[in-house]
């Protein structure tokens, strides 16, 4: 019964603009939820803001009224729409930069601090996935990922660093992914980036605690995102066979952006103060199968 | 050829090694103490021939009082009830953590004191002790979800004897082993997928056998292992790397292919 009360769609009147962000997050999440804005004058910087994942997160942050800056690289169409949404609510930026370059991650830094006076948050989320297998990804692509993937939120927080112990209450969350942990079998880079970002996030946090400054990690499954089809059945090597979505996702449904966006939340609020050096999976359940 | 007759034959690593198997009903349990016997040790074996499994220390104690001293204890037992856990009870708990994990707890108090001379001003041991486990000390079954909560008991249970026990030299380990020949059949479940067609999620796209899991287990007993203490060691085949969306077939195909276009290989 939960999961069919899981998969209903619960948006009626949501306007088009949003539903690649919200979708369905299974109905917890309302566009008037946080009239409030628990996150007044909270400056944070997330970057692949611009579409996926990302502007889920920028949106999250965006509805609690945080000042937010989105980094984009790829898809600039994609991001000033995603631009456009965020202003709805909030003061927003966008600065295009190329974080697999040392030069863009201090740029996308500086430039934050200078847009919005200061930082208190980043969330660093772009990455870039080849869906290679370990003989057809070259030494380039592989140095490519972990560049963009693990080298850049170690460039970020480094640049932050004083911003964010300014801050107070200074956050830097990482976007990993189950695959930090379990294998893809299709894409040796990624995952290996991944992995070595679990532990980044574990010497970052003990290196940034004496500032007061958290390092945390969210660990997403399978999401749905722009031109990602949901149905579950394009995600399992099973596919010969019919496949009952609970036994994939106990929880019943593939996860939405706005799912991440709202473990980010939760991490940067001040009810987080004490976790640190942590991961979180947001996976319906999916990596205990 | 070999000469079978000796007892000092090199590749017996277990020669006048005396072994206390607990579980020796169970398929990792017999197949780990034939191949104990196969190299020289004498094994003591509980659950069969009217021996039963120690689900207590004083029953631990009592199998144990005959004997001069043990060098190494394997525990095996695996007691799975196929029962949700809303029509579980307290009973039912108590019987799969009795089975499961107390009977094991037992016998490792039990053995340590065989393996001690508690005489001696410093005692000290080169026993060993492995525990069978299973995947399902991390991975959830959703079938026999009792069975589960010991061997997740079974992971700190031997983390805390490594400790403790391996101040006196004792070595404990833990083999957590995965989908076996005949286990899809004892797991059955409407809520998870975890062994539909499990022999494809691991990447020999096999099942493994008792056999196998036994051998590992005595290598983790031989002195090959002598530095490995509170490790726990998987045994699945590679199993619990799965994730739903694993492509396999399609993309090892075109790794051989492009393999086999740069010129590497055969």
């Amino acid at each position: 019964m939960a999961a069919d009360k899981n998969n209903a769609m619960p948006f009626t009147n949501i306007p088009k603009e949003y539903t690649s962000a919200l979708d369905l997050a299974g109905g917890m999440v309302q566009l008037d939820a946080y009239a409030d804005k628990p996150f007044d004058g909270m400056r944070v910087l997330v970057t692949g803001g611009g579409k996926g994942v990302g502007k889920g997160i920028a949106l999250a942050f965006a509805l609690r009224g945080a000042r937010v800056a989105i980094g984009c690289n790829s898809n600039p169409d994609m991001a000033r729409d995603t631009l456009d949404l965020l202003r709805r609510h909030t003061e927003a930026e966008l600065i295009p930069s190329d974080i697999g370059d040392p030069d863009g991650c201090d740029h996308l830094v500086d430039e934050t601090v200078r847009l919005l006076g200061g930082l208190d948050v980043v969330v660093s989320n772009a990455a870039i996935q080849t869906n290679r297998s370990m003989l057809e990804t070259t030494r380039e692509s592989f140095e490519r990922t972990l560049a963009v993937n693990t080298r850049a939120p170690f460039l970020l927080m480094k640049r932050a660093r004083p911003h964010l112990t300014a801050s107070g209450a200074g956050r830097f969350i990482m976007v990993s992914s189950v695959h930090g942990k379990r294998p893809t079998n299709f894409d040796a880079a990624y995952a290996s980036s991944k992995g070595a970002m679990l532990m980044l996030c574990r010497e970052a946090a003990i290196a940034f605690a004496r500032d007061g400054v958290t390092v945390n990690i969210i660990a997403p499954g399978a999401v749905v995102i722009e031109g990602k089809t949901g149905d579950p059945k394009s995600f399992s090597v099973l596919r010969r066979k019919p496949i009952r979505p609970m036994t994939l996702y106990p929880l019943g449904r593939v996860g939405v952006p706005m799912d991440t966006g709202e473990a980010a939340c939760f991490l940067a609020s001040r009810a987080a103060g004490h976790i640190t050096g942590t991961t979180i999976r947001v996976d319906g359940g999916s990596m205990l199968l | 050829m070999d000469d079978i007759s000796g007892n000092n034959r090199p590749d017996w690593r277990f020669a006048g090694v005396s072994v206390w198997v607990t579980g020796a009903d169970t398929p990792v349990g017999a197949a780990a103490s034939d191949m104990f016997e196969r190299e020289g040790a004498k094994v003591l074996r509980s659950g069969v021939d009217g021996i039963p499994n120690p689900r207590t220390s004083a029953e631990a104690f009592a199998q144990t009082a005959g004997l001069d001293k043990i060098d190494i204890l394997v525990t095996a037992v695996r007691s799975i009830s196929v029962k949700p856990l809303l029509e579980s009870d307290a009973a039912d708990f108590d019987n799969a953590v009795a089975d499961n994990l107390i009977g094991v707890f037992a016998a490792m108090q039990a053995a340590f004191l065989k393996m001690v001379d508690t005489a001696k001003p410093e005692p000290h041991s080169n026993g060993v002790m492995l525990v069978v486990s299973s995947i399902h000390g991390e991975k959830p079954n959703g079938s026999a979800p009792l069975y589960s909560v010991a061997c997740g008991g079974l992971n700190m249970l031997v983390r805390e004897a490594a400790q403790e026990y391996g101040r006196l030299g004792v070595r404990v380990n833990l083999l957590a082993v995965g989908p076996l020949e005949g286990d899809p059949a004892l797991f059955p479940s409407g809520i998870t997928a975890v062994y539909d067609d499990a022999e494809y999620k691991i990447p020999r796209q096999r099942l493994g056998t008792p056999e196998e899991a036994a051998r590992a287990a005595l290598m983790l007993c031989s002195k090959d292992a002598s530095f490995m203490n509170g490790a726990s060691v998987p045994c699945d085949g590679g199993y619990q790397g799965f994730y739903m969306n694993a492509d396999v077939e399609r993309r090892l195909e075109a790794a051989l292919a492009i393999g086999k276009e740069a010129g590497y290989g055969r």
